[in-house]
């Protein structure tokens, strides 16, 4: 997954280094044009001040007046040097001391560095000139390496500012981007509350941008809640349609044909028991809401000692009850869902139950795991299978079947949790429901 | 004992109303919500069987404005909402059982039975017994130690109604309110007849008047 900050501070980022580069090296590239610019124009005036020093001896021969000479020239290696070709003389400054200085083969500034002595890189100008009708070459030169070892120090103490530079900007465009972003971490945040139960709508006080996708967030989820409540209510009229009259035909079949016609009798019984077992287990299946809805939570500090209570009065038996592990906050499983999986284990607990019935729930590695445990007669190995597939009657003498079983195992499938059968170290029935705890859920199939 | 069936399939209404009043229990059939709401105070129910699906006033919200009113008659609830939430949320009401279609009429009648044992503080699992009377609502009759007695309907009506209630004076009045339903004939010598008839069987002393106020219960003594 990729993430919009992380891909905003990049580019950023590298768009910033870029563009420092470019302007960076770009500015050097043009401060040291200018600065050969101003340096040739000062070549030239030195090649005009080493022509005012030739002047003409008595003999009306042109020659090199050392005094009118700037100084430099005289310092030997000084960095300034000239040649002047006069006919077939050769005047060279003294600072050449034994180094020769190359001419440059067209007039003016040579474009290129000439390497001179004691390793200095030379800036040539050549000039030629007329005097007494004679042509007068003169080339001067001066040496460039303390310009050039001054602008390497200026690049390098750029460079350092710049990285300075960047390194600040790049701290405060990270701490921009992070508060530009922070609606965006907000809304994230809220919609895990949402999944985790811990709030029923999203805040709709929110960035412009961010709010039509609140909004739509928000009435999806009123909408998700408002039909399952419809589909719940729905399914509720239709069992009320189909049970009563079941209650009817099952009653009168009881009272009637039970000594008149026993074939009758069992043969309408057992069809009708079928009949009240498929409308349950239809009707239980499609009531799962696994996940599809945010509020509405599971929460076993309080729905857990209202199931025990409502248990404990409805069966009137002197039993011991151990809950550990109900201090569990509200948990990302639907209520009525919890409700059914629960009542239904811990029901069935209660009508086999001698005298024990513990009940243990643990959140952990991302799952919940619930273990209803009784000391009654517990199950065969061989037959749980055949319990959990076919919601089929336990036993005849405790009124009420084995269709809660079934009933839990659907919902714990829509949930993609498992279910399981064993023996209790109590001696009873152990069932463990293992249900993952996983933002998002996974939707009935 | 004196009831209310509230339910609104009259097929339903058509089988519960003989059975229960066979098995001695004196029935007041309503249908609707609203009419129940009312009802409940206008005669001493010992019970009253509740349908959730009502036309008119839901049953959830009869039992709430009941509980709310102060009205403490025992309530069973009969429904065919059979989630636990739902069981949940009846018990949470007030209801003090609750029982789901399609279910066994012998169910609802022991459920019955534990309901009013322990709405009269009768806190024995097994049956209704006062001293050496034991009364076993199966079969309508007595046992008065290790021999049984068998009753009359009107006679174990009666008996089962003043052994919810030993020791405490009962009017002709409030005997009679809560034997017969608003169908039955009601007739104060009649229920003179009866005090006579039990006392005949199960000794003089089981059965005190007092004069002018009513009959107190006192039991069997051996």
């Amino acid at each position: 997954m990729t993430s919009i900050g992380r891909r905003l501070g990049i580019s950023l980022f590298v768009s910033l280094l870029l563009a420092g580069l470019l302007i960076s090296q770009g500015a050097l590239w043009w401060l040291e044009r200018e600065q050969r610019d101003s340096l040739s124009a000062s070549l030239r005036d030195d090649a005009a001040g080493v022509l005012t020093a030739i002047g003409r001896d008595r003999n009306d021969v042109l020659t090199l007046d050392p005094t009118r000479l700037h100084p430099a020239y005289r310092r030997p290696l000084s960095g300034r040097y000239f040649v002047v070709l006069v006919g077939d003389s050769r005047w060279r400054s003294r600072s050449l001391w034994d180094a020769t200085l190359s001419m440059p083969e067209s007039p003016g500034m040579d474009p290129m560095l000439q390497p001179g002595p004691g390793g200095q890189q030379l800036l040539r100008y050549r000039g030629e000139y007329r005097m007494n009708d004679q042509p007068v070459t003169i080339v001067v030169a001066q040496d460039y390496t303390p310009v050039m070892t001054a602008y390497a120090r200026t690049r390098t103490a750029v460079l350092i500012a710049w990285l300075v530079v960047l390194l600040v900007l790049a701290g405060v465009q990270q701490w921009l981007l992070r508060r530009g972003l922070s609606p965006l971490r907000q809304a994230r945040k809220e919609i895990e509350q949402l999944r985790g139960g811990q709030r029923n709508t999203l805040n709709e006080n929110v960035a412009l941008e961010l709010h039509p996708l609140v909004v739509e967030i928000n009435r999806l989820q009123r909408h998700t809640e408002q039909q399952l409540q419809r589909s719940r209510h729905g399914l509720g009229d239709l069992g009320h349609a189909l049970k009563t009259p079941l209650a009817v035909l099952k009653n009168r079949c009881n009272a009637q044909l039970k000594t008149a016609d026993p074939a009758l009798h069992a043969l309408l019984q057992e069809q009708l028991d079928q009949m009240e077992a498929t409308i349950r287990r239809a009707l239980g299946r499609a009531r799962v809401a696994a996940g599809v809805t945010a509020s509405n939570r599971f929460c076993p500090a309080d729905h857990v000692p209202l199931l025990v209570t409502t248990l404990e009065r409805a069966h009137h038996r002197s039993l011991q009850v151990t809950v550990e592990g109900d201090q569990l906050t509200a948990l990302p499983l639907e209520r009525d869902d919890m409700l059914e999986v629960l009542g239904n284990l811990l029901d069935n607990a209660f009508k086999w139950a001698k005298s024990h019935i513990r009940l243990t729930l643990d959140q952990g590695d991302g799952q919940l795991c619930l273990c209803v445990e009784d000391d009654g007669p517990g199950i065969a190995p061989e037959r749980r299978q055949q319990v959990l597939q076919r919601g089929q009657r336990l036993d005849e003498r405790t009124p009420g079947d084995g269709l809660g079983l079934a009933i839990v195992s659907d919902t714990v499938a829509a949930y993609g949790g498992d279910l399981s059968l064993g023996e209790s170290p109590l001696g009873g029935l152990q069932v463990v429901v293992r249900l993952p705890l996983l933002l998002g859920g996974r939707q009935p199939s | 004992m004196r009831l209310m069936l509230v339910e609104d399939s009259v097929s339903l209404a058509d089988q519960l109303i003989p059975m229960l009043r066979e098995h001695g229990y004196a029935v007041d059939w309503l249908a609707d919500g609203r009419d129940a709401l009312v009802r409940a105070h206008d005669d001493p129910f010992d019970l009253v069987i509740l349908d959730l699906g009502l036309p008119g006033m839901d049953g959830l919200q009869v039992l709430r404005q009941w509980r709310a009113e102060g009205l403490g008659v025992p309530v069973l609830i009969l429904t065919a909402r059979d989630s636990w939430s739902e069981k949940i949320e009846g018990l949470q009401l007030g209801a003090d059982d609750y029982l789901t279609k399609p279910f066994h009429p012998d169910e609802l009648l022991l459920r019955m039975q534990a309901l009013l044992r322990r709405s009269h503080g009768n806190v024995n699992d097994a049956g209704l017994r006062v001293g050496s009377l034991t009364l076993d609502e199966q079969r309508q009759s007595v046992w008065q130690g290790e021999q049984e007695m068998t009753l009359t309907g009107a006679e174990f009506r009666m008996l089962r109604y003043f052994m919810h209630n030993p020791g405490r004076l009962l009017s002709k009045g409030q005997l009679a309110s809560h034997l017969y339903d608003n169908e039955s004939d009601r007739d104060s010598n009649v229920l003179e007849v009866h005090v006579n008839r039990l006392r005949r069987k199960l000794g003089k002393d089981v059965i005190e008047t007092r004069r002018g106020q009513g009959y107190v219960f006192i039991g069997g003594q051996g």
